[in-house]
């Protein structure tokens, strides 16, 4: 269907403006992606509470006092007080690519849609594009043309140097103080432990904790015909493997990695996503806001 | 250093193949970044730096293995330099003192020994000598040594013989014991350097690089020498006949002179010649009409005045006075022209000492055949059992036979005294041209010696004589057919001759070389040896050749010259004394003269070119020792190609094992 033609990596690949692919990612889906502890103005009613003085007196419930004599303020479920803050991974193993697709690319799209997405629904999304340092950095906003600030980071974050969780986390500690949803999108080339350590005072904090494991088809399941001499891309060092490594012990390692870093997210009640870039993003993020849907 | 098949060092090109591979390798590795070595590793990595200079000692080791190979056929060798006081360094002195006969000249024998002596005392303390005398062949007085009072026992216990020397003896005895040497050889020769004694090629005198030659050379300005060079005449006489002698007088480098010659006869003075001997030139004189006593005697002939050389002023002869030997000629033909030409041709040489019998088979029957020192069988089919038996008994105690096929004997199929019979027998018609002709003659056969080949003799008809496991054929015709068989019976021999000896099967008989045939024939097989009235010094007598075995020989000291067990099974004897040598057999005694090589009665000393030639072998024109591979002056080169082997397999282990470690996938287990 010309939806998932458009949706394919392979060929959104070739487009150059980002904001169109967000947008055209998220057109079909359901709002209401994420719920938001934070109780503001809603059209749901979630419970009441007794009022106290220097309450909002435009929540009394007016019935419930007639038939009570006693005030009580209604509180409704806030669905657009929320904010998105992604946390992009631009480290060089991000630039690795075994088809058209790289995961930089794949993490492009998958942030845009995402921020998209959350500034449809009026709330704050903001991006932290880290490496071994924070590269770049924009707080959650609302305001117009922040998405297009978003995504132009997102365009210019080009894969280099190293990886360090430690220094975006403490970043976003140090300017976030508001709960919200945070996306982390890796390749999560770390141990899963030291991962959550970074992650665990936002999980602290309240933040809603999603991990977006990205992965090339060849990182999972390398298939080499002869014997190899791979280069690290972020340190440079140089190693000869054999097929029958590549395709045996690796591969237990790789899921034993996977399953490790879902557990670890687990946890600390975050969510953990493993998005192949071969497969269609739409796809993969439908299958996920589904889950999340039905979960809430 | 040096190469001694520099030709090898193109196999180096063979070092860009390693080279080539591994640069090729090395542009086109299959390399893929990769996002993260995280799960490959867990250990520490090899870094790129340790990798490439793996690689480059592997390549290293492959162009050096490639390089050593080339090198290793090219056979490199380091002459290493003699250290100083290489010339004072131990050597090895081979006396060799010439003991032939003309060192017994005048006084060269004193000198040479005196000489020899100074070399002696001359040693140095590291200094080994061997004393070696040279005729005949050479001698080995003493091994290497450095006892100098062994050493001059040794030289005083030799002395000079009536032998010729070789001097190609002497360099082949060098080129024996130089290369065992291990150190510098000298050979001290002292000699009078006859030209007599120089082999005919110069290269059999050369000596080995390792070995100098240093000449004494003892001849004189002028060394005059005169000889009885020669006796020939009459040696056996019979029936009162008188001997006559003509014996030759030869002067070299000698003036012209008078000398006297006397015949002594068992040891009393016969007669007196005297000669007229040119200047260097030759002179007879003939004694005649002497009748020796009957048997054996010693006739010596003298030569005066005496001169310097006094050995080979006398010649002795063998003169045997005695009833000629009787050869019984059993015969078929009623005509008797076998016979007649048989003892016709005995008749006519004035050598010959035999007188034939010609008889009947019937009468040969009856013959007391040890009577006869010869026994002739012409055409005869057969004889009776009994004196078949005695004919056999005859020849198997010693006796000689000679067998001739004729008509009867092939028309009856079979000959006496050869019990395969005849096979057949080939006819051609005289006037038909159509014969055969003498093919193969060994003329080295002592009845075959004179008749020349048979040359020119025709045979129409002989028979095809069978051969023995023994017999041996010293002449066949033009068709390969046998002509003449020896076969061995017991201590005897028989000889078959395949054609008659009548003039019909063949016309022998009127050839000359008939005669010659059979008075050689009477003789071998007589056992009349004429050789042995003459014979030279360290000539062999060959005893194998003669009459039957258990011949017994006596020197002229009248001592056994064999051993009872060599007599019996007739061994060759080497006659090393001068006089008359005894042997007996058969009851018969034959006397056998031993003269000097009259070679050595010529003192004419080598041309001085020659000798300096001879010296100068293994030296330089600076007169220095030519250095050579073997040279013993300097150390021997460094052979380094073997080193460049060992290092070859070295290397090709650490290389096996680099390369290994270099290859192997680096797995994380």
């Amino acid at each position: 269907m010309a939806t998932q033609t458009l949706l394919d990596p392979k060929i959104l690949s070739g487009l150059s403006n980002i904001e169109l692919v967000a947008r055209t990612v998220v057109d079909g889906f359901l709002t209401g992606m994420h719920r938001s502890p934070v109780f503001g103005f809603s059209l749901e009613f979630a419970e009441y509470r007794p009022y106290t003085p220097g309450d909002d007196p435009r929540f009394i419930d007016w019935n419930v006092f007639s038939r009570t004599d006693r005030t009580y303020l209604k509180r409704y479920l806030g669905e657009t007080n929320t904010h998105l803050m992604l946390l992009v991974d631009a480290s060089a193993s991000m630039g690795f690519s075994s088809h058209g697709v790289s995961k930089m690319q794949y993490a492009r799209f998958l942030g845009a849609a995402l921020s998209y997405l959350s500034i449809r629904q009026h709330d704050a999304a903001g991006l932290i594009v880290f490496d071994e340092k924070v590269r770049d950095y924009r707080p959650p906003s609302t305001r117009s043309g922040h998405l297009r600030s978003l995504l132009h980071m997102l365009e210019h974050a080009e894969p280099a140097t190293g990886t360090n969780l430690d220094l975006p986390f403490d970043h976003f500690r140090q300017y976030t103080t508001m709960r919200g949803l945070v996306a982390v999108i890796s390749d999560f080339y770390m141990d899963p432990a030291s991962i959550v350590k970074a992650v665990r005072p936002l999980a602290y904090q309240g933040q809603d904790i999603v991990f977006f494991h990205v992965l090339d088809p060849a990182e999972q399941k390398p298939d080499f015909d002869h014997s190899i001499l791979l280069e690290d891309m972020e340190t440079g060092d140089q190693m000869e493997i054999s097929p029958d490594f590549a395709r045996g012990e690796y591969r237990e390692r790789m899921a034993t990695h996977i399953e490790s870093l879902r557990s670890e997210a687990n946890g600390i009640r975050a969510d953990y996503v493993l998005l192949d870039t071969s497969q269609p993003l739409d796809l993969a993020l439908r299958k996920y806001l589904l889950f999340r849907q039905r979960r809430r | 250093m040096a190469l001694l098949a520099p030709w090898f060092l193109l196999g180096g090109l063979a070092v860009g193949l390693p080279l080539w591979l591994h640069l090729l390798d090395r542009e086109n590795p299959i390399r893929l970044r990769f996002s993260s070595l995280m799960f490959f590793e867990k250990r520490r990595q090899s870094s790129m730096k340790e990798r490439r200079f793996r690689y480059r000692m592997l390549m290293a080791l492959r162009i050096a293995l490639y390089a050593l190979l080339a090198l290793a056929f090219a056979k490199p060798v380091w002459k290493l330099a003699a250290g100083a006081g290489a010339g004072d360094a131990p050597g090895l002195h081979i006396i060799a003192l010439d003991t032939s006969l003309s060192m017994n000249y005048s006084d060269r024998w004193d000198r040479a020994v005196a000489g020899a002596g100074a070399v002696i005392d001359d040693l140095e303390p590291a200094d080994k000598a061997q004393i070696l005398a040279i005729g005949p062949g050479v001698r080995v007085a003493t091994q290497a040594i450095g006892d100098q009072t062994e050493l001059r026992a040794a030289l005083r216990s030799l002395r000079p013989t009536p032998s010729r020397n070789s001097y190609g003896d002497l360099a082949e005895a060098v080129r024996t014991l130089a290369p065992d040497a291990d150190v510098p050889v000298t050979v001290h020769l002292f000699s009078d350097f006859q030209s007599s004694a120089m082999p005919g090629r110069f290269s059999d005198v050369a000596l080995p690089t390792m070995a100098t030659l240093e000449v004494h050379n003892l001849a004189e300005a002028e060394s005059p020498n005169w000889t009885i060079e020669s006796v020939k005449g009459t040696t056996r006489v019979f029936g009162g006949r008188g001997a006559r002698i003509e014996a030759t007088v030869a002067g070299f480098g000698a003036p012209e002179t008078k000398k006297t010659v006397t015949l002594l006869l068992n040891g009393a003075e016969v007669a007196r010649r005297s000669a007229d001997v040119p200047a260097s030139g030759r002179a007879s004189v003939v004694f005649e009409d002497f009748e020796p006593p009957a048997g054996n005697n010693r006739a010596e002939l003298v030569l005066e005045p005496a001169d310097e050389l006094p050995l080979d002023d006398k010649r002795l002869v063998a003169i045997r006075n005695a009833e000629p030997s009787t050869i019984l000629f059993v015969h078929s033909d009623a005509r008797r022209r076998d016979l007649t030409f048989f003892g016709s041709a005995l008749d006519a040489s004035a050598q010959a000492m035999f007188r034939v019998e010609g008889a009947s088979v019937t009468q040969a029957e009856q013959s007391r055949l040890e009577a006869y020192s010869l026994l002739i069988l012409s055409d005869i089919p057969q004889l009776s059992q009994e004196a078949s038996a005695r004919f056999e008994t005859y020849v198997k105690a010693g006796g000689s036979v000679l067998v001739v096929v004729g008509p009867k004997a092939t028309l009856a199929g079979k000959a006496a005294l050869v019990p395969e019979g005849l096979e057949e027998f080939n006819y051609t018609a005289r006037d038909g041209q159509r014969f055969q002709f003498a093919g193969s003659v060994d003329e080295s056969h002592p009845v075959l010696g004179q008749v020349k080949r048979f040359q020119g003799v025709k045979f129409y008809r002989y028979a095809k004589l069978p051969l023995g496991p023994e017999d041996d054929v010293p002449a066949r015709l033009s068709d390969g057919s046998p002509l003449l068989i020896e076969r061995p019976m017991g201590a005897g021999r028989v000889l078959i001759l395949a054609s008659s000896l009548d003039n019909i099967w063949n016309d022998l008989p009127v050839h000359p070389v008939f005669v010659p045939f059979v008075l050689e024939t009477a003789r071998y097989l007589s056992g009349q040896d004429q050789s042995l009235r003459q014979l030279s010094i360290d000539s062999i007598l060959e005893l194998s050749k003669g009459r039957g075995s258990g011949v017994q020989v006596f020197d002229p000291q009248g001592e056994r010259a064999l051993s009872l067990a060599d007599s019996a099974t007739g061994e060759d004897l080497r006659l090393t004394e001068l006089g008359f040598y005894e042997l007996r057999r058969s009851g018969a005694t034959e006397l056998a003269a031993v003269n000097p090589d009259p070679r050595e009665s010529n003192l004419r000393p080598m041309e001085a070119d020659l000798v300096s030639m001879w010296e100068a072998t293994g030296r330089n024109d600076a007169g220095e020792p030519v250095e050579g591979e073997e040279s013993l002056l300097a150390p021997p080169p460094l052979k380094l190609w073997k080193l460049f082997l060992v290092l070859l397999v070295v290397m090709t282990l650490v290389e096996s094992v680099i390369g290994n470690y270099h290859l192997k996938i680096q797995r994380e287990v």
